[in-house]
């Protein structure tokens, strides 16, 4: 029998997610109210955590589809702990004859995260970033029925159909190229490439175009350029607990399926891909921050910043791209939390203040907040401080390990071109930072030096405590940076543990094979 | 049999190509929103093609087994999930706007 217990145990805390998502569905139908389901999806996000804890102390020896390593890990954790905290933003928010299918729904999307997190197979990956995408048409539409919502709507759809199929087209050229699906491993697509070299002609060739196309497929996911435009426009028209999730959960999917496939899956265009990432960084993050400063709209100002982040993470990318080891891995990593917890904190504190009459949606609704909600205002604060990278909040940490990283690229490396290349992006990614605090420290000051308006804001429960939660957890990552550092050191070195092995065979087959010949 | 024989890989892919860019060019062209959708299930059968022109047996020295095949099946029936989604956002959209002429979408900008 294929399908054995063992399948079902190495599966069990996604199945978990989902057999438990399907009875919301039907039981939704019976039970309405909002907190019934809400506690019952915070009480399966436990019990799912739970099963990921316990698979970590068991053996984890099976290969095939799916990867052990640590990085798998730190994702699942994080979809995890992202998909407690936003059940708890659209519980609260979303209308109540429809918050089970909400929080279902959600429970689908981060059960497609965490296997993203894990996948070693390019099926697997492709259908996991599905289960990502699908759900968020749904959660989308499920958000607000209006004019807006069905526009943004519709504009998501397509350019995400779009981006997925571009990765597809990808993905089959890197199919056809290395005649496996497996990513990482004995006979998988790393160690066919690893020999393989672009310039012979013949399947070889067709490496470069694959990578371009999975790079600008995956993209959209991170909202990154070439496919970043659909970005303000559809955050504008979603909730802002639905911006938020837009904002956080899709990047993080796109970043990891970025890692596993064309950093480590791909060997032989390494020099190729850090050329094209790192053009891309520069691009994105340049028009991502400039395009924010004159932006009124905050869901348009964060969709910006979301664009800008997407630049930043790039850096660490194209650092693990060109240099092994470099810690490029890792500093995206603990960017991508630090950037999901800051953008989560500021999201829910704009869904914590608004009511069912009215939404907060653009710059001036915050004037005076300080006054008015002293508590929200000092959470946004925090959080706009941490995306702007002033010490000693989170973001800091954050860009300091990303810059780092390429700095050391360009004094480590061998050859001029590339600490050149690596150079301006170092300083590229400062100049960004620098304009970057400009937009930030705006919201700020709307808050803390203008006068305060009459406004009546909505007391959303849930979407306070989630607020105040990344708050915290912003301000504590910033003290106490080292955790987090030693779990993504150990992800990092532990994902590419199975190419060093692999690497390591082939050099001794290659050695053995010398040595038959005379 | 003969005519077969001279028949390769790269014939596929051209083929694949020309599909994957005639629903690129069908996505950004046509207004009805039913009709990008179309455009959609031409792009993903381009990838389709090759995918089973890569799998295949008879254009490879080297069998590969069924995963190329496979893929392609899992596509499909991500298409018609896809699909299943798009109708329910089309009529969404034409509960809002009365038509599901995508160029009417052009409210949000800034």
């Amino acid at each position: 029998m294929y399908v054995d217990l063992d399948t079902i145990k190495l599966l069990w805390p996604e199945l978990v997610l989902v057999l438990l998502a399907t009875w919301i569905y039907i039981g939704g139908t019976i039970q309405q109210g909002r907190w019934w389901w809400g506690l019952f999806a915070l009480a399966a996000y436990g019990v799912s955590g739970h099963a990921v804890a316990v698979g970590i102390v068991e053996a984890n020896t099976v290969s095939g589809p799916l990867t052990p390593d640590s990085l798998g890990y730190v994702v699942r954790f994080t979809a995890i702990v992202l998909g407690a905290l936003f059940t708890l933003v659209l519980t609260a928010s979303a209308r109540k004859e429809l918050a089970s299918e909400t929080i279902a729904t959600l429970m689908l999307l981060i059960c497609g995260v965490m296997l993203v997190g894990r996948a070693n197979d390019l099926v697997f990956l492709f259908v996991s970033l599905e289960l990502v995408s699908i759900p968020t048409y749904v959660l989308l539409y499920l958000g607000r029925r209006d004019r807006a919502t069905s526009e943004a709507t519709v504009k998501y759809f397509f350019l995400s159909v779009l981006s997925s199929a571009v990765l597809l087209y990808g993905l089959t050229m890197l199919y056809g190229v290395a005649g496996t699906t497996t990513l990482v491993g004995p006979g998988s697509i790393q160690s066919e490439l690893q020999s393989l070299s672009v310039d012979a002609g013949g399947l070889g060739s067709l490496t470069p175009v694959a990578l371009v196309l999975i790079i600008a497929g995956l993209g959209f996911k991170m909202a990154a350029v070439p496919f970043h435009f659909y970005a303000p426009d559809v955050y504008q028209g979603a909730t802002n607990a639905n911006a938020g999730l837009l904002a956080v959960v899709p990047k993080v999917a796109g970043v990891i399926a970025l890692i596993r496939v064309a950093v480590i899956a791909m060997p032989n265009v390494a020099e190729f891909a850090w050329h094209v990432t790192l053009v891309l960084a520069l691009v994105t993050m340049t028009i991502g921050n400039v395009c924010a400063l004159w932006q009124q709209n905050l869901r348009r100002l964060m969709a910006y910043s979301s664009i800008a982040h997407a630049g930043y993470m790039l850096i660490g990318v194209a650092v693990a791209m060109a240099m092994e080891a470099s810690g490029g891995i890792s500093g995206t990593l603990f960017y991508l939390l630090v950037y999901a917890f800051g953008s989560l904190g500021m999201f829910a504190a704009l869904a914590s203040l608004g009511s069912d009459e009215q939404e907060v949606s653009r710059l001036e609704q915050l004037s005076g907040l300080a006054r008015s909600r002293p508590f929200v205002a000092g959470a946004i604060a925090v959080c706009m401080f941490s995306l702007a990278g002033i010490p000693p909040l989170a973001g800091f940490w954050g860009k300091f390990t990303l810059f780092t990283g390429a700095v050391r690229v360009a004094t480590d490396s061998g050859g001029q071109a590339t600490s050149v290349w690596f150079a301006v992006l170092a300083v590229g990614g400062a100049i960004n930072a620098a304009i970057a605090a400009v937009y930030y420290l705006r919201v700020v000051a709307v808050m803390y030096f203008q006068p305060s308006r009459e406004a009546n804001f909505g007391t959303n429960v849930g979407a306070r405590v989630v607020m105040l939660f990344a708050a915290v957890l912003v301000v504590a990552l910033g003290i106490f940076p080292r955790s987090i550092f030693n779990a993504t050191e150990h992800a990092e070195s532990s994902a590419l543990r199975e190419k060093v092995a692999a690497q390591t065979i082939q050099r001794l087959e290659a050695i053995a094979t010398s040595q038959q010949v005379p | 049999m003969i005519a077969l024989v001279s028949v390769s890989v790269s014939h596929y892919l051209v083929v694949g190509a020309i599909l994957f860019v005639t629903g690129v060019i069908c996505m950004a062209t046509k207004r009805n929103s039913l009709g990008v959708l179309m455009g959609v299930e031409l792009v993903l059968n381009g990838a389709n093609l090759n995918f089973i022109a890569f799998g295949s047996s008879y254009l490879r020295a080297n069998s590969l087994g069924l995963d190329g095949q496979l893929m392609s099946l899992f596509v499909i029936v991500l298409a018609a999930a896809e699909a299943a989604v798009a109708l329910a956002i089309a009529l969404n959209f034409y509960n809002n706007h009365s038509t599901i002429d995508v160029d009417q979408a052009s409210d949000l900008k800034g």
